[in-house]
């Protein structure tokens, strides 16, 4: 079964140190997992101002990886936005481009990321909207984030409706509200938890829409934990296999014959 | 690798999701559905926690306590229990129910949430019964950062919740009781080296997202025989993410052996259960 995880990271952050450190661990633990396929962003990225100085580093070091493809993680409130993503587009093989709108600090209605989502509609690029990436309620007193707003999230993506958003780290109760919407948004399964958390939704969504996608949160999470819940999971085996990349791929050539 | 989960939770969830519905006023039929659960996913042996919802009448922590025991009566080849009390009741209350519960083979520990921080004095007499009986203490722990949140989780604000430091007071108090400090996830990094010098404190590693590292780390400063593995199943936590915690930490072997399954057969004494054979 092939397994694409569209939420994959990479690199330093101050608050977690992560059992994989290193991009030959990280490779080895997706392939102990039967990940074949894994985007992967810098994580300095995130705060860092300017994307382009971990980015790029990343991007060619990833190269030496079958296993993995680089995502661009963009600012639209810088003013290179466009320059730097155009420039990345023709040296590595992008899978997607990534925002991180509670980071950075813009509003999901903000101009410019209308504008970064026509680019990415132009260029076929799925645009990774995290959600959060740690737990509210473990996070350090002066470092708190609040988490990038589902609905929010959901508008944006009914009226960008050329653009495939997908959202990632949603909980069980967000992953419900993006599902719900009447937008293409889809959404990975990295936070969903509970008992049997896919067959939960499916009860709870009354049916698995075809927008759900497999991703890790590795490093920060142990990718063994999304591998589990296809393992585990009490599905037919094609709804399985749409989790694992079959949604995606199919969402991509959807994409590509529309236009 | 046999697994003993010390930590599931199956009193408060009335349903599972529409094929697996847990009775809630049948304890067999429950106990039956669990190890359902558990087959499907290689647990041999689970301590079943008492009924815990902060802030519980007399009425109901019997109650609890009694479902727990039938429970454990119903599939005793792969339960043990934990009874639960309120320590916010009377001292008589406290201390005949402890007696009433303790003294039955079912139950092996007593579990403490939220409702006294346990600095408290009146953990005392809990602390004694456990004692007297020979059973493990497992305290709710966690160290929240978002104080001033009045929903959802901020239901743990109150006066009585404990972090691990407070669990360390405990432990230095009472020395000989063992004690589990719950959710190594939410304890983190300060609250591994608050219980360093405790010898008596124990962590699950239930709980939480399965953020990477903190095993490992935990298994750097305290050692391997001070971790045991829990799920916080069925309802506040999945299976998946809990087991990848251990699974997939970059511990040895004999590490991972000891803290899914024989510190808990060592600490609840557990060597009598066919399963874990």
């Amino acid at each position: 079964m092939k397994i694409i995880d569209v939420n994959a990271s990479f690199g330093f952050w101050p608050l977690q140190r992560f059992t994989h450190q290193t991009l030959d661990a990280l490779e080895e633990a997706m392939a102990r997992n039967g990940i074949t396929e894994a985007w992967v962003s810098a994580i300095e990225s995130i705060l860092f101002p300017d994307p382009d100085e971990f980015d790029l580093p990343l991007f060619r070091k990833l190269a030496e990886f079958p296993r993995f493809r680089p995502v661009k993680t963009v600012n639209p409130l810088l003013a290179n936005w466009r320059e730097s993503c155009t420039a990345a587009l023709k040296e590595f093989p992008l899978a997607a481009l990534k925002i991180f709108p509670n980071y950075h600090g813009y509003p999901l209605g903000h101009v410019e990321l209308r504008q970064l989502a026509d680019f990415a509609a132009e260029y076929r690029l799925p645009v990774l909207v995290p959600l959060r990436i740690n737990d509210e309620r473990n996070q350090p007193t002066a470092l708190e984030m609040t988490p990038v707003d589902p609905h929010g999230l959901a508008r944006l993506a009914a009226e960008a409706e050329t653009t495939t958003f997908v959202a990632l780290c949603a909980t069980k109760e967000e992953a419900a509200t993006l599902l719900q919407s009447p937008s293409r948004v889809m959404t990975d399964i990295s936070f969903l938890d509970g008992e049997q958390p896919l067959l939960l939704l499916k009860h709870r969504l009354k049916g698995l829409p075809p927008r759900l996608l497999f991703g890790s949160h590795a490093p920060f999470f142990y990718p063994e934990s999304s591998a589990f819940k296809l393992q585990y999971a009490q599905l037919p085996r094609e709804e399985i296999e749409g989790i694992a990349s079959g949604n995606l791929c199919a969402a991509m050539e959807a994409e590509h014959a529309a236009r | 690798m046999k697994i003993i989960d010390v930590h599931i939770h199956p009193h408060h969830v009335p349903q599972l999701f529409p094929d697996h519905t847990l009775p809630l006023n049948d304890p067999a039929g429950r106990a039956d559905t669990l190890v359902k659960l558990m087959d499907a996913t290689g647990v041999a042996v689970s301590g079943i926690l008492g009924r815990v919802p902060p802030f519980q009448s007399e009425r109901e922590v019997r109650e609890g306590n009694d479902f727990t025991v039938a429970m454990v009566r119903a599939r005793p080849d792969r339960f043990y229990g934990m009874c639960f009390i309120n320590p916010l009741h009377s001292p008589s209350f406290v201390a005949g129910e402890l007696d009433r519960v303790l003294s039955q083979p079912e139950i092996r520990g007593i579990k403490l949430e939220i409702d006294v921080n346990c600095r408290d004095f009146r953990l005392d007499l809990v602390m004694s019964k456990a004692r007297e009986y020979r059973a493990v203490v497992l305290q709710h722990c966690w160290y929240l950062s978002f104080w001033n949140d009045t929903s959802g989780e901020g239901r743990y604000r109150q006066q009585g919740r404990s972090e691990p430091h407070d669990v360390a007071d405990l432990a230095r108090r009472f020395p000989d009781v063992p004690i589990i400090m719950a959710h190594l996830d939410g304890c983190g990094v300060r609250g591994v080296l608050d219980v360093k010098d405790c010898p008596n404190v124990r962590i699950d590693t239930s709980g939480g997202q399965p953020f990477s590292g903190i095993v490992e780390y935990a298994v750097r400063h305290l050692g391997a025989e001070r971790l045991l593995f829990g799920s916080d199943r069925p309802g506040a936590r999945g299976f998946e993410s809990q087991l990848a915690r251990v699974q997939g930490a970059a511990i040895s072997e004999e590490a991972r052996r000891k803290i899914f399954s024989e510190n808990a057969i060592n600490l609840f004494r557990l060597n009598e259960f066919a399963a874990i054979a």
